[in-house]
């Protein structure tokens, strides 16, 4: 038995989150789906979640933050994964913009952002992508340049996922052009709303709208909103993306399909085939999982675990498409409905091993440090 | 995890470094193949942990010893009487033989270590554990090798006394810890693959430079790595488990997995090299063949994992794995 802190109250958040989703889903408030982390966006069920401290966990009270570690907020954000809960509207300024203004914004910064997040009011876009860029973030052509009192942006992003939604955008931007194209680049927040921001719709192949274009014109961000040093962005982002990419998200977009296939096995009780299929699923699930609580554990000792939290995603990634898979070898992939679990699963599986870095990037990510160690 | 996992590691790297030719002896005598077992019982004391430091350490320098066995037979064996100085063997079978008048009459395959072992301790479903003495002169012994050169002999018995072994672990209980131990065994020789491979990819050059710089190459390496920390986690769980049910299957089907991934990587990284006999790769690779699969197959693990997780549903599945690792 483990008598370690936070056993309980790991139970006792589960149990809350349960309760929450439950309460929510049989009202007809939400409809679980596969990849809610991304496609599911209601803001009253984000404020809901943040009035009950489970937004914001591990920040600091003094930002509002509920301070308490990322092994627990672990156990929350696995509960409303595995719930499909309509999520979307708060996930990545929680996730990762929150704890890099806690990390490297000035006072000032963080008493404007972190208790906004908080409660659920910011809601934030990830300006990183660009057009020519892809997944090489250090080709960022986007210019933040020095006038009174801030910084001017112009520029173009793209895959810019609730840009439509959101109140803020985190910025991605040339400071200044080095010999090292990983130097002069710095993070800023913006208001959506400022002058000169222009978000078009790019619609998916599921016929919905989560992706964006978002340009900037001249558009002026206060010289406060810059977050950290200008022009050592580079490492700050590297640290951000271990948020970014060791959590619970990577390996539970598909989880509604993998509810489907236990029932399915369990109904064709002489399907051995079906039965090892699931086996290894469940013991790839498992070893996925205590890989998640390896990062956040990593994260609650003050470390960014880059590595282990690439591993991670490159695992997921490809658990979260083989159980989509595995659903082929029962008849319930005749259901071909938009709306079906396996049909809007499978429309948004192409995205899961591009968002965060791609597949092979994040593949070059870990060699590199074969490489060097 | 093992306090004394980094003490453990550099014995067993001394000693294999060593060169010695009796490297089995040395061990015996530094007492480690009986790491886990309570002191007063004949053992050496420390926890399974520690036992499964030594395990991974011996199979990552692809060493051909039966530690897996003796550690195992032993502990089955403490259970019921103090330990002496003799090579014990087990074999786990699918149903019980007939013991009438305590002998009994069965030919057994694939027994490992056969020939090298004083006693053999064998577990069926259902019955308390069996030992039988190897040197008795109804016993005769047929060498068989597996395909790693590791022995797995015919044993023919006839009206061969055997002692049943009352208060030993049941045959469920010792295919478990034996499971487990071979996950340990496996990781070791996937870890070991990987530091050969990596140390080829990084000395050897083509085209001007080592094939490391080459992307394909370096990915390939990434692709071994992911394994490796596939498969740590899983064991790290089966580990940390309160009870072994499901942690070692988990553990199998895991370890098994990258096994295959691990030692196929490996032999293309090393292009024509890694299959000579000179080369010490084979020693490794031919190890994780046969060992992935050892107790049981990767896919009746899985089949088994499957079942339950079905007969559980979608909540049990989820507390289980969720229960863990804490």
């Amino acid at each position: 038995m483990d008598h370690s802190p936070g056993t309980d109250s790991c139970a006792e958040l589960r149990a809350q989150v349960r309760e929450l989703t439950a309460e929510w889903r049989d009202t007809g408030r939400y409809v679980p789906r596969s990849d809610s982390w991304l496609r599911s966006f209601d803001l009253e069920f984000s404020k809901e979640l943040a009035a009950r401290g489970l937004v914001a966990m591990t920040y600091p009270k003094e930002f509002g933050g509920a301070e308490r570690t990322n092994v627990e907020r672990l156990a929350v954000t696995e509960e409303l994964l595995r719930a499909g809960a309509p999520v979307a509207a708060h996930w990545i300024g929680d996730r990762q913009i929150g704890p890099a203004v806690l990390r490297h914004g000035t006072r000032e910064l963080r008493e404007e952002i972190v208790p906004r997040i908080a409660s659920g009011e910011a809601v934030f876009c990830l300006g990183m992508s660009e057009p020519e860029a892809g997944s090489d973030l250090a080709s960022v052509r986007t210019k933040a340049e020095r006038v009174e009192g801030g910084w001017l942006i112009n520029g173009h992003k793209i895959w810019t996922t609730q840009a439509h939604h959101a109140t803020h955008a985190y910025l991605l931007a040339r400071t200044s052009r080095e010999e090292r194209k990983h130097d002069g680049l710095s993070e800023f927040i913006l208001d959506m709303d400022a002058e000169g921001v222009q978000v078009t719709p790019i619609v998916d192949l599921a016929g919905e709208h989560h992706f964006n274009e978002v340009r900037f014109e001249n558009v002026f961000v206060p010289a406060h909103r810059v977050i950290g040093e200008v022009g050592k962005g580079w490492k700050q982002v590297v640290e951000q993306l271990s948020f970014e990419r060791g959590g619970a998200e990577r390996s539970l977009s598909s989880y509604p399909v993998f509810v489907e296939l236990i029932a399915e096995a369990a109904r064709q009780r002489d399907d051995r085939e079906l039965h090892a299929l699931l086996g290894s699923l469940v013991a790839r699930l498992a070893v996925l999982r205590r890989l998640c609580f390896e990062v956040a554990s990593a994260m609650d000792a003050g470390q960014a675990p880059v590595q282990q939290a690439a591993a991670l995603k490159y695992l997921g990634n490809a658990f979260e498409h083989d159980v989509i898979e595995a659903l082929r070898r029962t008849d319930l992939c005749q259901d071909l409905a938009f709306d079906s679990t396996f049909g809007q699963a499978l429309l948004a599986s192409p995205a899961f091993s591009l968002r965060g870095g791609a597949a092979e990037v994040l593949l070059s990510l870990i060699a590199r440090q074969e490489a060097r160690s | 995890m093992s306090r004394f996992a980094d003490e453990l590691r550099s014995l067993v790297d001394d000693l294999a470094a060593s060169g010695r030719p009796d490297l089995w002896g040395s061990l015996c005598d530094l007492g480690l193949p009986r790491v886990g077992i309570e002191e007063e019982r004949g053992g050496s004391g420390g926890s399974l942990d520690d036992l499964l430091v030594v395990v991974e350490s011996l199979a990552g320098h692809g060493i051909g010893v039966p530690v897996v066995e003796a550690s195992t037979a032993d502990w089955v064996l403490s259970h019921a009487r103090r330990l002496d100085g003799e090579l014990t063997t087990v074999l786990l079978l699918d149903r019980a033989p007939g013991t009438a008048s305590g002998v009994i009459t069965a030919e057994l395959t694939a027994v490992p270590w056969a020939r090298d072992a004083a006693r053999l301790v064998l577990c069926a479903p259902g019955a308390a554990p069996l030992l039988v003495d190897l040197r008795h002169p109804s016993v005769t012994v047929r060498d068989v090798d597996n395909i790693a050169g590791e022995p797995r002999d015919t044993v023919t018995l006839t009206d061969t006394p055997v002692i049943v072994l009352d208060g030993a672990p049941s045959h469920e209980v010792v295919r478990e810890r034996l499971a487990l131990v071979w996950s340990a065994a496996v990781l070791g020789a996937a870890r070991g693959a990987y530091r050969l491979t990596k140390t080829y990819v990084s000395e050897r050059e083509q085209f001007g430079a080592p094939l490391l710089k080459i992307p394909a190459v370096s990915g390939n390496l990434a692709r071994i790595r992911v394994q490796l920390v596939q498969a740590d986690a899983a064991l790290a769980l089966a580990s940390e488990a309160a009870t072994l049910s499901g942690a070692v299957e988990i553990a199998r089907i895991t370890t098994a997995a990258a096994a295959t991934e691990i030692a196929q990587i490996a032999h293309q990284l090393h292009g024509a090299m890694g299959i000579t006999d000179e080369y010490p790769l084979h020693r490794l690779t031919r190890r994780l063949w046969s060992w992935r699969d050892a107790v049981a197959s990767e896919r009746r693990w899985a089949e088994s994992l499957g079942r339950r997780a079905a007969e559980a549903g979608e909540s049990g599945v989820w507390t289980r794995i969720t229960a863990t690792g804490r």
